[in-house]
């Protein structure tokens, strides 16, 4: 598996796309075992997109492009302009309660970041707040997206470490609830210190509020309606996905009207694009997945590790640095799919809970798409507000401590985030 | 040879207009299905064949999807290291890289094919005459699909460089 | 060809084995056991590896694999089997087998050994032992039932595949194939009124938590079959064949045994935490017998039934 580290490592960095260079770096495993068939290579990816959970990623995929097109983000932008606006730093906690509220229709951090970052973008401009602080609030504060239910990285981790979806749904809608509040205690802190403007001058009312509730009531329980679904135990992850779908079809042509056939049919093809792109790179990560086992590098790694430490609380540090660091360089989709089953049995063996390891791996991993060299999130805010990269990272700094003191609160306080799986599936 | 060339040129975005159309047909068939089977387990109707139709669908709805999506450059990759390289080492990469994916896209088409042929006994579970190479098949089609894309993008390499 | 590169103090011959189960089953435990047998008869020359949790792969795409030589195993069942050689299928039919003699009896039986010739000559699979099987299987259910007449309508959680089916079906009830997975879910939920398993695996499922009788329906033996590819295996010394043949029917009989005296403790466990037993002496069996027989007309192999029966002297 070195061999297919290495190629993997070099064809990423020369810029091949990742579905390629991770089919071409699992290829190279079948050169130096001449024994295997080659068939082997066309079987896994195939078996990769006959897997039923898995099944639940694009058909969720799908669901947020729809609830986009259903005019549900104009109506969230309202309320939580409404919600948080006259906050000090109040575009900045406008933006961690719309990330929240959003949580609940998307699965993708890129896709929030990106929207955020054209919607509340110019405004925060007009306000005076520096252009690179703009970027990392809308990139980190995304993060929540990836862990309130639905979640792309939450999915992917269920099926690979075999842990039930209900429960880490559950943990999730809580962790996301716990960011919201660390990030928005440190924004306040930033902003009390570098004088950050109110976004309005008083409060709204509650009446306003209601009315703005009352619009956005469909989205908002969509979690809730997840989670119900999944725990009474009814549906399945992929059929829960879709009958997200249609909610979303139902939702935009019937309660909001902004959905038409022709937007759905252009959403459509744009979520297929989407889908093929993540899926290709989901299913071609097979191929490299095939060696692990054989070269028993879970054994070998957690040897290393049990080697060098037994405490609990070290293990977890070195494995949440692993998963920084892969983080860093690859898609958290791959990192997730190829990192869980070698870590989960290892963590598990020191006590760790699997499902709150879910959650840590998913926030931690995610946390890759706002860091260089290759975040995706990073580029693309930094790209539609035109701020420096420079000025990206010295602006990051606090924010990934609030990440990380966040991931060190979890850690320390399990019972915070298996309150709610507990609470659900005794 | 300029009508030659244009209708080469619109065959081939008909051809592209139909690929998209197609993996979108998948993706919305396979959401009809999985919400069906879920309403009519909810009504105590099983139905054994639509989670198998839906995977059916879905694998190529991917793999379809995929190819356009390689076509449009939407796959994701990483050109942090790429695009700070000067421009003739650029385009010997790039073709480097091509070539590489070239020879693995031929290794799945011919191995993709192999499978194919040996899976055709093999039934789809729950669905009775209906042979798994259905699913297998999509694979070659896939990678031979992309193989023209990739010829296209091997074509402007050379061209813009020249 | 399984040959490795014939280097010093390396194994010149290995076979990667491997089974949907965790490391904890009966089952995983034999196939150490077997692969150690082998490596010390050979010498450490012959080593098998053994993967749990299908670490290995999809079972369908190892099957294709062993087709094409490769020097894979894998625990597979008659169903399954039934997609190339349909007579196999006829194990899963319906009081086929009554009781462990039974199986003891048909291990090098000349019928079965007729179809894994077929399998092998046509398909290209080598069958390595058919001595590993798990007690009989029987059906766990919210209502009671004690003759097909009762069991009329009522949903029977079984494998989504035609011949589980037709079997479920051919005992009154009515079959819904499901997931495994949701098999705990489907029953707390209603989607089925019961599931139809083998004691072992409701404890391990802990179905005494939904289901409130256990109807000792006894309705098939079930049989598992080790195969691997035939290329690979006829590529091996004819010393080292016999040995990986005997060991394999060594460890599983053991296999067998222990989950036989195990399935008391099993039914035990489930009966203490609240399941009711409706004993198999209890039940209208001539009526479930005769029922019973539909599944073999269904799958079409009735002829294969007589074959057995006769050898069996039935
Ligand atoms: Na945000
Ligand atoms: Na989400």
């Amino acid at each position: 598996m070195e061999l297919v580290t290495i190629v993997f490592l070099v064809l990423l960095f020369l810029g091949m796309p990742v579905g390629f260079a991770v089919g071409i770096a699992g290829a190279t495993f079948f050169l130096q075992h001449p024994e295997l068939p080659l068939i082997t290579m066309v079987q896994l990816p195939i078996s990769q997109t006959q897997n039923v959970t898995l099944l639940a990623v694009p058909l969720f995929i799908f669901a947020g492009t729809l609830m986009n097109a259903s005019g549900i983000t104009r109506r969230m932008v309202k309320l939580a302009m409404l919600l948080a606006g006259h906050m000090r730093g109040g575009m900045a906690q406008v933006s961690v309660v719309l990330s929240t509220l959003m949580g609940g229709c998307s699965g993708s951090t890129n896709a929030d970041a990106a929207m955020e970052a054209r919607i509340l973008g110019p405004e925060m401009e007009r306000q005076g707040y520096p252009k690179a602080f703009t970027a990392v609030v809308i990139g980190f504060t995304a993060l929540i997206t990836s862990t309130i239910p639905p979640g792309i990285g939450m999915i992917l981790y269920g099926t690979v470490g075999q842990v039930s979806i209900g429960r880490l749904f559950a943990a999730g809608l809580t962790s996301g609830l716990i960011l919201m509040g660390t990030l928005m205690i440190g924004v306040a802190i930033m902003s009390r210190i570098r004088h950050f403007p109110r976004g309005r001058e008083q409060r709204a009312t509650i009446r306003d509020i209601l009315g703005s509730l009352k619009e956005t009531i469909w989205a908002l329980i969509f979690p809730f309606v997840l989670l119900g679904s999944l725990r009474i135990g009814i549906f399945t992850p992929a059929e829960v996905g879709g009958l997200a779908c249609v909610y979303a079809i139902v939702i935009g042509f019937f309660v909001y009207k902004d959905l038409t056939v022709k937007s759905l049919i252009t959403t459509l093809l744009e979520s297929v694009r989407d889908i093929g792109g993540i899926m290709y790179m989901i299913a071609m990560s097979a191929i490299f997945g095939y060696g692990i086992p054989i070269d028993k590098v879970p054994a070998r790694i957690s040897a290393l590790i049990t080697g060098f430490t037994g405490s609990t609380f070290l293990t977890m540090a070195i494995v949440i640095g692993i998963l920084i660091l892969f983080g860093m360089f690859m898609d958290g989709a791959i990192v997730i799919i190829l990192v869980t089953p070698i870590l989960l049995p290892l963590v598990e063996a020191v006590g760790v809970n699997p499902v709150l390891f879910g959650i840590i791996t998913t926030v931690v991993v995610t946390m890759g798409v706002l860091t260089p060299p290759f975040g995706i999130a990073m580029y693309v805010v930094n790209g539609i507000l035109g701020s420096k990269l420079e000025d990206y990272l010295r602006e990051s700094i606090p924010f990934i401590f609030v990440i990380l003191v966040t991931v060190f609160i979890y850690l320390v306080f399990p019972k915070i985030i298996l309150a709610a799986p507990n609470l659900l599936y005794g | 040879m300029d009508t030659l060339r244009n209708i080469v040129k619109r065959t081939y975005a008909g051809m592209c207009a139909v690929e998209a159309a197609l993996s979108a047909v998948c993706l919305i068939t396979t959401v009809v299905v999985i919400f069906s089977l879920a309403v009519f387990r909810s009504f105590d109707i099983p139905i054994h064949w639509a989670l198998d139709t839906a995977l059916l669908v879905f694998t190529w709805g991917v793999f379809l999807g995929a190819d356009v999506a390689f076509r449009e450059d939407k796959l994701v990759n990483v050109d942090f290291v790429y695009t700070r390289l000067p421009g003739k080492l650029q385009t010997v990469v790039s073709l480097f890289l091509y070539l590489l994916m070239a020879v693995f896209l031929i290794a799945l088409l011919y191995h993709g094919i192999d499978l194919s042929i040996s899976t055709k006994h093999r039934s789809f579970q729950g669905i009775p005459h209906l042979s798994f190479t259905w699913v297998t098949i999509s694979m070659p089609i896939c990678s031979f699909l992309m193989l023209i894309s990739l010829s296209i993008k091997v074509y402007r390499t050379l061209v813009t460089r020249s | 060809g399984g040959k490795g590169e014939p280097k010093e103090g390396e194994p010149s011959y290995m076979l990667r084995f491997g089974h949907v189960q965790t490391e904890k089953e009966e089952y995983h435990k034999a196939y150490i056991r077997w692969a150690e047998a082998v490596k010390e008869r050979t010498n450490g020359d012959f080593v098998i590896e053994v993967y749990p949790n299908a670490q290995l792969g999809v079972e369908e795409d190892i099957l294709e694999q062993m087709r094409k030589g490769s020097n894979v195993g894998w625990q597979t069942d008659p169903a399954r089997l039934g997609d190339y050689v349909e007579e196999f299928s006829v194990l899963y039919g319906a009081y086929l087998l009554s009781g462990y003699d039974d199986f003891e009896g048909l291990l090098g039986s000349p019928t079965i050994n007729s179809w894994s010739k077929k399998l092998e000559d046509e398909f290209g699979i080598k069958v390595l032992s058919y001595a590993y099987a798990q007690g009989f299987r029987n059906v766990m259910a919210n209502v009671q039932a004690r003759s097909p007449r009762e069991l009329r309508g009522v949903r029977i959680r079984t494998a989504p595949a035609p011949a589980w089916l037709a079997t479920v079906n051919s005992l009154g009830a009515t079959a819904t194939g499901l997931p495994y997975g949701e098999l705990y879910n489907g029953i707390q939920t209603g989607v089925v009124d019961g599931a139809e398993l083998p004691v072992s695996a409701a404890r391990a499922l802990s179905v005494e938590e939904v289901a409130d009788y256990l109807i000792e329906t006894r309705h098939i033996y079930q049989m598992n079959v080790l195969v691997a590819s035939a290329e690979w295996f006829n590529s091996l010394p004819k010393e080292y064949q016999d040995i990986l043949l005997e060991e394999a029917d060594k460890a599983g009989l053991e296999a067998t045994q222990a989950l036989e005296a195990k399935a008391g403790t099993d039914m035990q466990y489930l009966l203490d935490n609240g399941m009711t037993l409706i004993p198999w002496e209890e039940l209208d069996s001539e009526a479930f017998i005769k029922s019973g027989q539909q599944s073999y007309e269904e799958l079409g192999v009735v002829e294969a039934k007589e074959a057995i029966y006769k050898e069996l002297g039935k």
